[in-house]
């Protein structure tokens, strides 16, 4: 944001709406999974895997976007919602740290990856081509993909802030033994908070796939020092 | 009068602490050979005298930085996600010093004070509170554009055969870099077990509150095991440039998740203090025998990798759970 404010004031003529709307859309990938990995963090629990999740399931969106795109798009999101779901069992039943979990969860899903993408870098068909120009539709200034990311922390910060689940997603993470104490089922919250991180991961590396038309089994690797990084500064 | 486990256990925790180290540490040699059998039995070629060369050079740079990465994590600095990049930078700069003519000795010297300084700074700025794992992962990037800048992007040829034995040479037939990997592995159980400074590190680990209460210097650790594992990269950078009488910037890639699973797949876990480097050591091990293992089935290398991770997120169940067993 700073270095936003100084290019600003330098020239005038980079404070159009477009260039924010070009920097928010740079910004969406990391903002998507910065956010869910911002959840798990509410619960003091780290989620390192999200880069490779963000990759299957471009991947896996890729492969099946034959079927169509939406129903690709669903499955995509699907399959990290399930990896996430997965992560959280783990830490609420076994009590595995889950720093040390997902760094080994993310290499096991980095070599899905490359399975499900045939060792290779898959590409959407040339006949499917406009199907990625969707995601860069815009409305004013933001593209789809902005607003995507944009809905997704309202939302999420509603549920934070007003639901029961939100609530309890802070409470194990700032008083565990007392929420436990207090008769909060701390399974319920963990998976959820897991579940949300793996399926904004799998949104984000889906999305981004799909627009550029291709996801190779090596991507998104830097995205978990952008996302981490980001929620970290955010607090 | 007999006595029973447990009362032993309450009034000799060390004891038990470490008979389950060795325990654990026999559990995964035992696995290990079981493996090497099976495929043996099942895989022509697996157990040739060549192979089991080829498995124990794959592990050896891989277990020389486990080792380090080990002090990291026994001294409750996480983990250093930067050694990749570290080991690509000390091979290109040690290239560029060997072909600009300094010869051997300058080279290594000058190449070895990159890593050096590297992991006093990451050190540094962890000891003051930041988190390790950004700020490796920050420092890495850093380093692998560093190695672009240094290489000016391409590769560079070493152009002096001074430096050929320590990449190629088999002493008493078994390759430098396992002796080096031997050398490593024996002073870091001797100075993490006997020495002051390796037990401070350890007590920084398992309980940072009573080191810091008994007048420990806890950021001292966390600085001195960050540039341990950076000085093994740094190593692994020179050992790789040696080899192959060449370095270019985007060696190395994929080699921070292999130091982390032989860590993982050792047993040595996050809350620190308890582990021995031995056990990363034979996660080195295990992993290039199992990864070796499947190149020869042919299985390509999604498989491989995914593979280890499994069997690095199924270690850390594992371990976890004969952790809580333990305690309870």
């Amino acid at each position: 944001m700073v270095v936003f404010a100084a290019l600003a004031l330098l020239n005038p003529a980079f404070l159009t709406a477009a260039s924010v709307g070009a920097l928010i859309d740079g910004a969406a990938l990391t903002g998507l999974v910065a956010l869910g990995f911002g959840i798990t963090m509410l619960t003091r629990e780290l989620d390192l895997a999200v880069g490779s999740t963000a990759a299957l399931a471009g991947a896996i969106a890729l492969q099946l976007i034959g079927i169509g795109l939406v129903p690709a798009l669903v499955l995509a999101v699907l399959a990290g919602v399930a990896v996430g779901l997965a992560h959280g069992a783990i830490v609420a039943v076994l009590g595995v740290n889950s720093l040390v979990l997902t760094v080994g969860t993310l290499i096991a899903l980095r070599g899905l990856t490359y399975v499900v993408a045939g060792e290779t870098t898959v590409v959407i068909p040339l006949s499917m081509l406009d199907l990625a120009d969707v995601l860069a539709v815009k409305v004013g200034p933001l593209t789809l993909l902005s607003l995507i990311m944009l809905a997704a922390f309202a939302l999420v910060g509603t549920m934070m802030r007003w639901t029961r689940l939100g609530r309890e997603i802070r409470a194990i993470g700032d008083a565990r033994d007392e929420a436990r104490a207090a008769g909060v089922p701390v399974w319920r919250p963990l998976i959820v908070a897991f579940a949300l991180t793996g399926g904004l991961a799998a949104l984000a590396g889906t999305a981004m796939s799909v627009r550029s038309g291709s996801a190779t089994p090596f991507g998104f690797e830097a995205v978990l020092l952008g996302a981490v990084t980001a929620a970290l500064i955010g607090g | 009068m007999k006595v029973s486990v447990p009362d032993a256990a309450v009034a000799d925790p060390i004891r038990l602490s470490r008979r389950r180290k060795w325990l654990m540490l026999g559990g995964i040699t035992f696995i290990c050979l079981a493996v090497v059998a099976l495929a043996g039995l099942t895989t022509p070629g697996f157990l040739s005298p060549q192979n089991l060369q080829v498995i124990l050079r794959a592990a050896a740079l891989v277990g020389i930085v486990a080792v380090g990465m080990a002090f990291v994590t026994i001294s409750g600095t996480l983990f250093a996600l930067s050694v990749e990049e570290l080991a690509a930078l000390t091979a290109v700069a040690f290239a560029a010093l060997m072909a600009d003519g300094y010869g051997l000795a300058a080279s290594l010297t000058l190449a070895m004070l990159l890593p050096g300084a590297a992991g006093l700074v990451q050190g540094g700025i962890i000891a003051l509170g930041a988190n390790p794992i950004v700020t490796t992962l920050g420092f890495g990037a850093v380093f692998r554009g560093l190695a672009s800048v240094v290489s000016g992007n391409r590769n560079v040829r070493l152009g002096d055969t001074s430096a050929d034995s320590i990449g190629t040479g088999r002493p008493l037939g078994m390759p430098t870099q396992s002796w080096a990997f031997l050398a490593v592995v024996i002073v870091a159980v001797i100075v993490l077990r006997h020495i002051r400074f390796g037990r401070v590190m350890t007590l920084t680990g398992a309980n940072p509150a009573t080191a810091m209460a008994a007048g420990l210097n806890v950021g001292m650790a966390a600085i001195a095991a960050i540039t341990l594992v950076s000085l093994a990269a740094g190593v692994a950078g020179i050992f790789a440039a040696a080899q192959f009488a060449q370095a270019k910037p985007d060696l190395f890639r994929g080699f921070n998740i292999q130091v982390v699973a032989a860590v993982l797949v050792g047993g040595v876990a996050i809350t620190g203090g308890r582990e021995s480097p031995l056990q990363a050591a034979m996660g080195a091990v295990f992993n290039a025998t199992l990864t070796n293992f499947m190149l020869i089935r042919g299985h390509p290398t999604g498989v491989r990798i995914l593979v280890v991770g499994l069997i690095a997120a199924f270690a850390v169940c594992l371990f976890q759970i004969l952790n809580r067993e333990r305690r309870s």
